[in-house]
């Protein structure tokens, strides 16, 4: 897997795996850990579509599902930009957050675990502290 | 709505058939891969669509139409195995297009020479194959048409030409509602390229879909072609 | 855009395509300065023993038919050697205009070629006419009237030799490519056979039939382009329907 730098994200391309996902997740991170700032102007699908080698339409895709999000706003004739707004990013932060709980969730019950378990393992498992 | 519909298509040559009752759907406006190994009748089946050669049978729809000649005003064609005429300038390949081509765009033509760093006044004959490829590339890629046929476009030429040709298609297919149809072996360099792929194997398709669910199902383009042929 | 098809043909000439095998053009030239010094020797010889008939100048016309049915064939073949086949055959034009704008390309290329003999020609003349105590000026008349026959004799039958010729490289496209071989020698079969029974009448027609030129040769000219023109048609639908 190559890691390709594109404005100021830094993408891991992996061909086994739906590339559109892959775009989504890794700028959904990128805004959520705060590496690109709010407002900031982000790659047209154009520009990362060259740069990843990657099929415009895919690009696409995962803009219209970050501008669902959200996180991005198109501006006419200027481009598509990173929200202003912190709550959003906050609240779409909170979403995810919510949403990977729920999944994690899910696999502890469906292995017979209790509420109390899962909080043992969160606090106990091997490398979660480092 | 789909770009290429064939039913039943078979072509033989001789003794030997280089397409069996393939049954092909192509959906419009997408960068298709069209996939397999030589003898597989990819270009047999590129030639059926530009009217080149006359199916034995079956039924072969483009754009809704029947090859003809003068469904080549919309169709782009990069020929297998083509060069170029070795006493043609770049200036003069643009020309060529120009007069012949229906849809094709000079000013884009140029730009895309600049870009490719292809000198109007170079010649042909003084070309590596890469910038070769690259000049043929244009023919295509400067048209204004519905449909892109290329046959092997990155056959035999270096790195850094096969890069510069895969970022020119994305440049164009990110502006244009274009149908774009690739044959290559390159699939590790270039599979990026394409949402959506045609597997062909002894004349027939054995498998075709939208590259993202494939990819979900069954992993990358390239150890889905290992299995097949294998 | 039709014409700017014939100019397109008309361009592409020298494509070698092996780049190193540019020596293949001076042999042309080699085997051109060969020709010229032995014209050259055969008039020197003839007109300082006073036996030149200027006229015969004129047998090197013979070859013509030879050099156009290569010109013809080469107009083809020449998009299949270089691999540029695919690009002439999804050109956005009718089968039959693709062949017309190399048809005329190659006549073009002929009437060039013939030209260029008539100069050669008249230059051997006025080189005899220094060296040969026996001829006069005023034997250009008859000099010339022959080889303007030649011409046309050359309009009558040359362009069903460029569309044999061509016919001939077309079939070398199509699943009837194993004929090519047989077809060249039926060629020169005919070939040998019309010069062997009518050389007295095409020779006798060269020198002395020229003022009856329309009238006799009207004969053979309507059948022979009526010919070049179905061959045309065929040739078209060759590629339409039978192409490999």
């Amino acid at each position: 897997m190559e890691e390709r730098k594109v404005g100021s994200f830094v993408f891991q391309i992996d061909l086994s795996q739906p590339l559109y996902e892959q775009i989504l997740d890794q700028i959904r991170s990128s805004v959520a850990r705060g590496e690109i700032g709010l407002g900031e102007k982000i790659p047209s699908v154009r520009e990362l579509a060259i740069s990843l080698k990657v099929n415009p339409n895919t690009v696409m895709r995962a803009y219209q599902e970050l501008e669902r999000d959200g996180l991005t706003e198109k501006r006419r004739g200027q481009g598509t930009f990173i929200t202003t707004s912190k709550d959003s990013i906050a609240s779409f932060k909170s979403e995810l957050a919510e949403r990977y709980c729920l999944e994690f969730v899910d696999k502890m019950k469906s292995l017979g675990y209790t509420e109390k378990d899962m909080i043992h393992w969160i606090t106990h498992a091997k490398g979660v502290n480092k | 709505m789909n770009a290429i519909e064939c039913k039943g298509l078979s072509k033989q040559f001789e003794k030997n058939f280089a397409l069996q009752e393939a049954e092909v759907k192509i959906p419009e406006n997408r960068i298709i891969g069209v996939l397999g190994p030589n003898g597989a009748g990819k270009s047999t089946f590129f030639r059926l669509l530009v009217g080149q050669i006359k199916s034995n049978t079956g039924e072969i729809h483009v754009l809704g139409q029947k090859p003809s000649w003068e469904l080549n005003h919309q169709i782009a064609y990069l020929p297998d195995r083509a060069r170029w005429y070795l006493d043609y300038s770049v200036e003069k390949t643009i020309e060529y297009g120009k007069n012949f081509l229906p849809g094709f765009q000079e000013d884009k033509a140029y730009d895309l020479a600049d870009r490719m760093k292809l000198d109007a006044s170079m010649m042909t004959a003084s070309m590596s194959k890469g910038q070769e490829a690259k000049l043929m590339l244009i023919l295509c890629m400067a048209r204004e048409v519905p449909l892109v046929i290329l046959d092997e476009p990155f056959a035999g030429i270096d790195m850094i030409a096969k890069e510069q040709i895969m970022e020119t298609i994305i440049d164009l297919a990110s502006e244009r509602e274009q149908t774009i149809l690739i044959s290559t072996h390159e699939i590790a360099e270039t599979e990026g390229l394409f949402d959506y792929v045609v597997f062909f194997k002894e004349g027939k398709v054995i498998l075709s879909g939208d590259v993202e669910e494939l990819r979900g199902q069954q992993g990358s383009l390239q150890s889905i072609y290992r299995e097949l042929y294998r | 855009m039709f014409w700017n098809l014939v100019k397109h043909e008309l361009k592409h000439r020298s494509s070698e395509k092996d780049k190193n095998s540019s020596h293949k053009r001076y042999i042309k030239y080699i085997y051109l300065v060969v020709f010229l010094v032995i014209a050259f020797v055969f008039i020197t010889k003839l007109a300082l023993a006073g036996e030149l008939d200027p006229t015969q100048i004129w047998n090197v016309l013979y070859g013509l038919p030879f050099a156009l049915i290569g010109i013809s064939r080469a107009i083809i073949k020449r998009e299949q050697r270089c691999n540029t086949v695919g690009w002439w055959l999804s050109l956005p034009f009718r089968r039959q205009t693709l062949i017309w704008a190399k048809f005329l390309a190659a006549m073009w290329r002929s009437i060039l070629t013939y030209l260029i003999i008539f100069v050669l020609g008249l230059v051997g003349f006025f080189y005899a006419l220094l060296i040969d105590p026996k001829l006069q000026l005023h034997d250009i008349g008859n000099f010339l009237l022959t080889g303007a026959n030649v011409g046309l004799i050359m309009i009558v039958i040359g362009p069903l030799v460029i569309a044999l010729g061509m016919f001939i490289g077309i079939l070398a496209l199509t699943e009837y490519r194993y004929l090519v071989s047989l077809f060249w020698i039926g060629f020169w079969v005919v070939w040998a056979l019309v010069i062997s029974s009518y050389a007295e009448v095409i020779f006798h027609f060269i020198k002395h039939q020229y003022a009856a030129f329309p009238g006799v040769s009207f004969i053979a000219w309507l059948p022979c382009w009526i010919i070049t023109y179905i061959l045309i048609v065929f040739m078209s639908v060759l590629l339409e329907r039978k192409l490999v």
